[in-house]
Formats: C-alpha cells, sequence, structure tokens
C-alpha cells in the first residue's frame, strides 16, 4: 500500500480537493480531551454538519464533509487522536505519551492490514 | 633546506569509530576527513580557527568539560562523541541564544536561504525562541558604496575580522564593546564609507555566515548569495605561493 | 438606561474588531463605534531598516494581499531608486496584482459573503457557512474554490510562493518569467473566465433579491477615490488619483499620487487603533471617501477591456452613477475579477512579457519614496523617507481599510438604527451589522498600524450597564 504523508498546520478548505487522490484517509492530531497516553481511532462520515467559518479553519470531519459535498470524493476516513495535555513551544513528549509512542505507531502500521480485514 | 618533520600517527576514535590522523590536527579536521558531521558557524576553511561560537563542542571520555572540536587537538587514544542528546540540547541552546539577542527576522533578511545560522537551526531542529527577544538597537551602516553593514543580523562570529585581517590584509573591521554591546566596526569606529584602509574586496561579505553584511545593489530580501569556498581557496592558493619560495 | 451592546468577536473577517452600540434611553441605537482592537506599529519598526527591505517588510502587514503591499513598497523604492523600470517589470508586478485580486475577491465573495445571499441574513449560523453553501450549490463553492486556486498558483508560478513572495523588488522583479510558466498560466484562462461568467449569471439576481439590505448597507452620500490612466480607465498597479463626489462630478483628477499629502490627512480617535483618512479640501469628518471595489467602478469613465465594460454599462444602468451603498461592493467585485482575467489574456498573449531584462539597478538618489496602488480592498500608499544611504528614517502607510474607516463607522450606524431595536439581540440583526462591515471586506491586520502614542480607553461596565470604572492611559 502506497501511502502519502503531509504535515500541515491548519487544514483548509482547499483540502477537501486533495482528497479525491486517494482511497483512505488517516488525520493524526492531538487531542486535549483524552489523557495524555491514550489515543484513539475513529471513522469519519460526511454527517452534512460543518463548522468551517474561515478559510483557514476546518476540522478534518469539515474537509470530509466538502469533500463529499463538492468533489464526490468519498475516501474512507478516520482521525486518529491523540491524547496530550501540554502543548507550549518546545514541549516534548511527556512520559505517558513517550512510553504510548511505539504502540501508537504500531497501531497506525498495522493499519492498512485491518482495513484489508475489514474490506 | 627545510627540515623534515617526522609525522606522528595518531588513533582515536570518534562516536566509537577508530580512526587515523595526523598529529597537529584538529578533531574537526578528522571528523571531517571521516565524514562525521560536526556543526560550526565561526569556523570557515581557510580562516584560522577562532573557538568562538561553541556550536562544535563534544565530549571527551574522561574529560569532564566539552571541548571545542575546531581548536582541540586529537591525541592518541582519545576517545571522542561528537553527537548525543546533550551535545545536541547545547547546541540548540546556543543557537536559541544567539536567535534571542539580535534580530534575526528571516522573512525580510537579504540572505534568508543562504544563511549558515538559519539552516543550522533547521539541521539542529531548533524550532522556537523561548526567551524573550532582547534585540538591541544598532544603526545600519550603509555609508560605503559597495557595502552595507547591519550589525542587528551579526552572531559575532569574527569571521569578517579574521579575513580582513588575516587574508586581505587590510584590518578594516574588528569588533568593538562588549557583550550584548559588542559590534563590527570599521577603522576606529568611523563610518565605513570613510575608510581609508578597505580595499573594496568584499571578502566579508563571501564570509558573512548571515546578512549581517551585504553587498549593496541588485540584492534584495532573500537574493544574499555567497562563495565561502573563495576563501579556503585563497588560503591554499597563498600557502602554495609561500612554499614555493 | 443607556445600554452598549457589544458584538465581538466578528466572525468571517480577516483580523479582529470590536463593535459597540450604544443606545440611548429611548432604546434607538446612537452611536456605532467601530474598534479595532490591534495595535501592529509597522511604520515603527521599519525605522533604520534599509530601503530594499521594505516591499517584503511591509508586505508582512498582510497575509491576504500581500502582493499590492509588495507593488506599493516596490513603487516607492523605484523613487528612491529615481529608476525608470523596464516594462516588463511593470507588466509582470500588475499580473502578480491581477492573480491576487482575483484570488482575494474569490475569498470574500464565495466563501465569506455568499453564505448570507444564498441563504439569507436571517438563515441559521449552522447552515450559513461554506459548507451549506457546497451542499445547496456544489458548483458555485467548487467555481469559489478554483478561482482562488487560479490566483494562487498564478502569484506561485511567478513569485515562487503563495504568500509572501519576495520577487517584486526595488528596481523591477527578481526574475523573469519563465515561458513555461507563461504557458501554464494561460491554459488555465478560459476556464476561470468561464467562471467569472458564470459567477456573474448566478450572482446578479441572487444581490437583487436584497432590497432592503441594498437601501441600508452603507448606502449614503460620500467620496469615492480611485486610481486612474490617462483616458479615465480602471488602474490597479499605476495612474493617477481621482476623487468623484456623491452626485457623479470629479472633484479631483490626474492627481500625482506623490502629492497625496495634500489631498488626504489623516485623524486620529481615542477609541480604536484605525486612523481616519478625509479627503483634506473638506474637513474632518466631512471629508469622508470610500475606495475599493465600488469606488474604482465609481471614479472610472471604462474599464477598458470589453467583457468587463459591458458589466460595468449594466451595472450603471441599474444602480445609477455614482452607486452609493457600499452593498455593491459585492457585485463591483465579481466585474473586477472578469477585468483581471481580461487583462492577464491581454498582458499573457504578448511575448513581450517574456523579455529577461526585468530589473534596474541604481544608488538610492532621492530621500523620498511614495507607491500608491490599488490593492483588492481599494488604494494603498506606502511613503518611505531615507536618509542618504537609503536608511529609512520614517515611513508612513495608509490602507484601503483605512481610507474606509469614516464610511465604514457610518455604515455600521446606519445598519444598526434599521435593524436594532431596543435591546433585542437576534442573529440575523447581528449579522446583518457584521454583513455590513464584510461589504467592505475589511483587512483589519493591515490597517492597523498607527505609532505609538495611542491613548488606551478601557471602561468596565457591571450587568446593569453602569459605568463602574474608567482605566486611561494618555496619550503621551
Amino acid at each position: 500500500m502506497h501511502a502519502d504523508l503531509e504535515c500541515v498546520t491548519q487544514l483548509t478548505i482547499e483540502h477537501s480537493q486533495k482528497l479525491r487522490n486517494y482511497e483512505t484517509v488517516l488525520f493524526i492530531d492531538a487531542s486535549i480531551l483524552l489523557p495524555p497516553g491514550e489515543w484513539t481511532i475513529e471513522s469519519l462520515a460526511p454527517h452534512g454538519m460543518c463548522s468551517a467559518q474561515a478559510s483557514h479553519h476546518c476540522t478534518p470531519a469539515d474537509v470530509i464533509e466538502l469533500a463529499a459535498l463538492l468533489f464526490d470524493a468519498s475516501p474512507d476516513a478516520y482521525l486518529l487522536s491523540i491524547g496530550a495535555s501540554k502543548f507550549d513551544e518546545r514541549d516534548s513528549l511527556g512520559e505517558p505519551l513517550q512510553a504510548a509512542l511505539p504502540n501508537i505507531v504500531a497501531d497506525v502500521k498495522s493499519f492498512d492490514t485491518r482495513l484489508s480485514r475489514k474490506n | 633546506m627545510t627540515e623534515i618533520q617526522s609525522v606522528q600517527i595518531i588513533t582515536l576514535t570518534i562516536d566509537g569509530k577508530p580512526v587515523g590522523a595526523s598529529g597537529g590536527e584538529t578533531i574537526l579536521d578528522v571528523a571531517k576527513q571521516n565524514q562525521v558531521f560536526i556543526p560550526t558557524l565561526c569556523h570557515l576553511e581557510g580562516l584560522i580557527p577562532y573557538g568562538a561560537c561553541r556550536l562544535c563542542l563534544v565530549e571527551i571520555k574522561g574529560n569532564n568539560k566539552l571541548v571545542p572540536a575546531c581548536i582541540t587537538k586529537v591525541a592518541e587514544g582519545m576517545e571522542v562523541i561528537t553527537n548525543n542528546e546533550r551535545l545536541q540540547r547545547f547546541r540548540r541552546w546556543i543557537l536559541e541564544l544567539l536567535f534571542t539577542e539580535r534580530n534575526h527576522v528571516c522573512s525580510v533578511c537579504v540572505a534568508n536561504g543562504f544563511c549558515e545560522l538559519q539552516s543550522l537551526a533547521e539541521v539542529l531542529g531548533m524550532d522556537h525562541v523561548r526567551l524573550p527577544y532582547l534585540h538591541p538597537k544598532f544603526v545600519v551602516d550603509a555609508t560605503h558604496d559597495r557595502f552595507v553593514s547591519d550589525n542587528n543580523r551579526c552572531i559575532l562570529c569574527g569571521r569578517c575580522v579574521r579575513v580582513c585581517s588575516d587574508i586581505e590584509g587590510a584590518h578594516t573591521l574588528d569588533i568593538m564593546g562588549r557583550g550584548i554591546k559588542a559590534r563590527i566596526v570599521s577603522d576606529l569606529d568611523d563610518d565605513w564609507g570613510n575608510s581609508p584602509t578597505c580595499t573594496r574586496c568584499s571578502k566579508c561579505v563571501q564570509v558573512c555566515p548571515t546578512g549581517a553584511i551585504k553587498e549593496k545593489g541588485r540584492r534584495s530580501v532573500g537574493e544574499k548569495f555567497k562563495h565561502r569556498d573563495v576563501i579556503a581557496h585563497l588560503a591554499e592558493m597563498r600557502e602554495a605561493a609561500r612554499e614555493e619560495d | 438606561m443607556t445600554q452598549t451592546i457589544t458584538i465581538d468577536p466578528i466572525t468571517r473577517i480577516e483580523g479582529h474588531a470590536k463593535i459597540t452600540l450604544h443606545l440611548n434611553d429611548s432604546g434607538t441605537v446612537e452611536r456605532a463605534l467601530f474598534h479595532t482592537t490591534q495595535f501592529r506599529g509597522f511604520e515603527k519598526f521599519c525605522e533604520g531598516r534599509p530601503y530594499y527591505e521594505m516591499p517584503s517588510l511591509m508586505a508582512r502587514s498582510c497575509g491576504i494581499c500581500p502582493v499590492a503591499h509588495l507593488v506599493a513598497g516596490a513603487k516607492a523604492c523605484d523613487q528612491i531608486l529615481a529608476v525608470k523600470i523596464p516594462d516588463t517589470a511593470g507588466d509582470l508586478r500588475r499580473i502578480m496584482n491581477f492573480a491576487q485580486i482575483i484570488q482575494s475577491h474569490a475569498l470574500c465573495m464565495f466563501y465569506l459573503s455568499a453564505p448570507d445571499f444564498i441563504f439569507g441574513f436571517d438563515a441559521n449560523p449552522a447552515t450559513r457557512n461554506i459548507a451549506g453553501l457546497a451542499a445547496k450549490n456544489p458548483q458555485l463553492a467548487r467555481d469559489g474554490i478554483r478561482l482562488r486556486q487560479f490566483g494562487q498558483q498564478t502569484i506561485e508560478l511567478l513569485g515562487g510562493k503563495r504568500i509572501h513572495p519576495a520577487w517584486i523588488v526595488a528596481g523591477g522583479v527578481s526574475e523573469p518569467l519563465k515561458p513555461d510558466h507563461r504557458d501554464r498560466i494561460q491554459v488555465q484562462l478560459p476556464e476561470v473566465k468561464d467562471i467569472a461568467m458564470r459567477a456573474l449569471a448566478t450572482f446578479k439576481p441572487i444581490l437583487r433579491k436584497y432590497e432592503s439590505e441594498m437601501e441600508t448597507f452603507g448606502n449614503f452620500p460620500s467620496l469615492f477615490m480611485g486610481l486612474v490612466d490617462e483616458q479615465g480607465n480602471i488602474q490597479h498597479y499605476d495612474g493617477k488619483l481621482r476623487v468623484v463626489d456623491s452626485a457623479g462630478n470629479v472633484i479631483t483628477q490626474g492627481w500625482d499620487p506623490a502629492r497625496y499629502q495634500e489631498l488626504i490627512a489623516e485623524a486620529v480617535e481615542p477609541w480604536t487603533f484605525m486612523k481616519f483618512p478625509y479627503y483634506k479640501p473638506m474637513g474632518y469628518p466631512n471629508g469622508m471617501y470610500r475606495v475599493g471595489p465600488l469606488a474604482r467602478l465609481n471614479v472610472i469613465a471604462r474599464c477598458g477591456t470589453p467583457l468587463a465594460d459591458a458589466e460595468l454599462d449594466e451595472f450603471r444602468s441599474k444602480y445609477g452613477y455614482p452607486a452609493s451603498s457600499s452593498y455593491h461592493n459585492h457585485l463591483a467585485r465579481l466585474i473586477e475579477v472578469l477585468y483581471s482575467i481580461e487583462r492577464l489574456e491581454q498582458k499573457l498573449s504578448d511575448d513581450s512579457i517574456l523579455d529577461t531584462h526585468v530589473r534596474a539597478g541604481a544608488a538610492p538618489n532621492a530621500r523620498d519614496g511614495i507607491g500608491v496602488a490599488e490593492a483588492p480592498r481599494g488604494t494603498i500608499i506606502h511613503h518611505y523617507h531615507v536618509d542618504q544611504d537609503g536608511v529609512v528614517e520614517w515611513a508612513n502607510m495608509i490602507i484601503a481599510t483605512g481610507h474606509n474607516n469614516l464610511a465604514m463607522n457610518r455604515s455600521i450606524l446606519q445598519v444598526a438604527r434599521s435593524y436594532v431595536n431596543g435591546d433585542k439581540l437576534t442573529e440575523g440583526m447581528l449579522n446583518r451589522v457584521e454583513a455590513v462591515i464584510r461589504a467592505y471586506d475589511p483587512c483589519l491586520s493591515c490597517s492597523t498600524h498607527a505609532v505609538g502614542q495611542m491613548p488606551l480607553h478601557i471602561e468596565l461596565y457591571d450587568g446593569n450597564s453602569e459605568l463602574r470604572d474608567t482605566l486611561v492611559r494618555d496619550s503621551a
């Protein structure tokens, strides 16, 4: 399986156009809702809601929504949320996250296997 | 007839790897010969090593102090460590302090894209400045008809001073003041444009690692390309000429 | 009991602002103040810097229309060098400026304003946004994204970067246009021209529907200012300043932008960081004028390109001359997008655009440089005063949103009086106040650069809106 990696500071409306080219999209984002070191992978699907109020402030769900509405693109989409608590400049990974990281990476690596099992 | 010196062969390890060196060589020389990267900023091939920036600090087993690789000679049995987390942290600190002190706003700097400070920050992962910026205000000296000196972008590496004095032989440029007030001056702190000693050779422009010394003319933001190799070439040619004499 | 209604912050405009509406005892709006709460300080921190850094430095004041600032800054530097830049360099700067007008207008129209028109100002904010637009009219949303993408790609092909390219420099541009880059821009022109035509066909009837908004969105007599060429045609890069009055009479004609200080003065109010430029001959605040897309269409004789001129004729026959409601900025933007595309067609089809002589060089020869250009939001003025070696001693910038400041405050009062009644706040009413500001597409980040001694006045109100505490920092 071929994967492209893109790192962005902001998701924009224009990103929806890109999703046309992919079968599967995995968004990876930090989350303040989860305790540090915990992570979840949830499936995202167009759900008729979009909170985008500006051109450069979209959630992964917004991008999925727009991709479906505008470009007839409905890739399998997932959001990997990784719990973290401190986001100051140059903060390094805290201990719980440091410890969990190998497992998170393994989880992402096994992602395509699980996908194919699902199909 | 010159006396034939016997070359002393030294063995040491760099990052655990055994390497051979000649006596009198520095750790940085030997590391380079063995393709080991040690970051440097004040060092420049062709100029006399200076040991000012401390970016090339390395660990030597059995020695509590860190030593600058550019001016520390190799010794028999030395075990050098050039890269570990502690060294990386210290190097990032040094860069961070440089960025904190003067105005290094890359986006509007003539050297953007050609700057050694900028590229080292990128290589060493210095991506944020955590301390408050100091930004002492220095007057930009644009009085020279060919060059501009902007101490606001200077990191006091002394390359321009050394090239002016050691290679060109003019010694127009020097450093005046101490600490945060230290700055590059021409002659006795006169306007550069009035300098009776400046030969207008532009070597200082070529060696400056940042946008502190810049050529005038069709060079704007992000256009200060430099020919840094030229100094090593000049030094080598001079050495060859001296040996012929 | 008087009451203060605060709308803070306003969504869907770039930058930050606060509005306070001051009700009198009978519950009607007495004053409406548009507060700009950011302080930038661009004029101050460029002091002591060499002139050649100015275009890039000043362009950082805005991420939406940096190209217009690059153009104005570089034109000011051309004057400091006292050079005539190569014709191709001027045309390349024009092309980049057109590309930016297209992307900026597309952002304003399709992303920010269209949801109001498609769904109505009273519609639920949960759907009144770009996604709602995408669901209801996907073609329209795709067109917006495509237009914006075209503008940004063109900027990138010219300057190597989408945002803040350092390509426009003192004396011209830093690199000539590569033939294959020209081709890549040119090949997209038929498609984006179709989009522009389609957008006009779609929006014209929709915009007409909102008659009461048209009546109250900044619908008052004022002056209009913009650049025109020698024939009186629209100009975004060069030209002379023209001012027309509310009856359409040209009251200032062929005014050299270098003499802007005789035409415009700036007033300061203690409650906002944004200054209030005014037309000097009429004094403050009577010398209120507007700039931007509508103002440009109101000052010109013609556009000078066939399709845009046809649209201009239709516009004038429908809304009169000069069109006085700021609401018409929206339609004016679409006409300008079409005009920009037509001009791109002309400029790119001429092979002289590939000329490699694109930069003039000189030492600083003049102490003052004044660069004026039309940004998407209106006229911008950059004035740099340098010492004999080209180091900036002081600078002055007057930005499009600044020019419109008096008119924006007036517009907010007008809308507030029509839609705010008593102390009832509804989303639709609040949104109209915001929408009238969006009609000016204000870029607050670039217009709030007042220097130094801005007095601060902070008032603390309790739950009953009684003034409890006041903190005042007097001006220095």
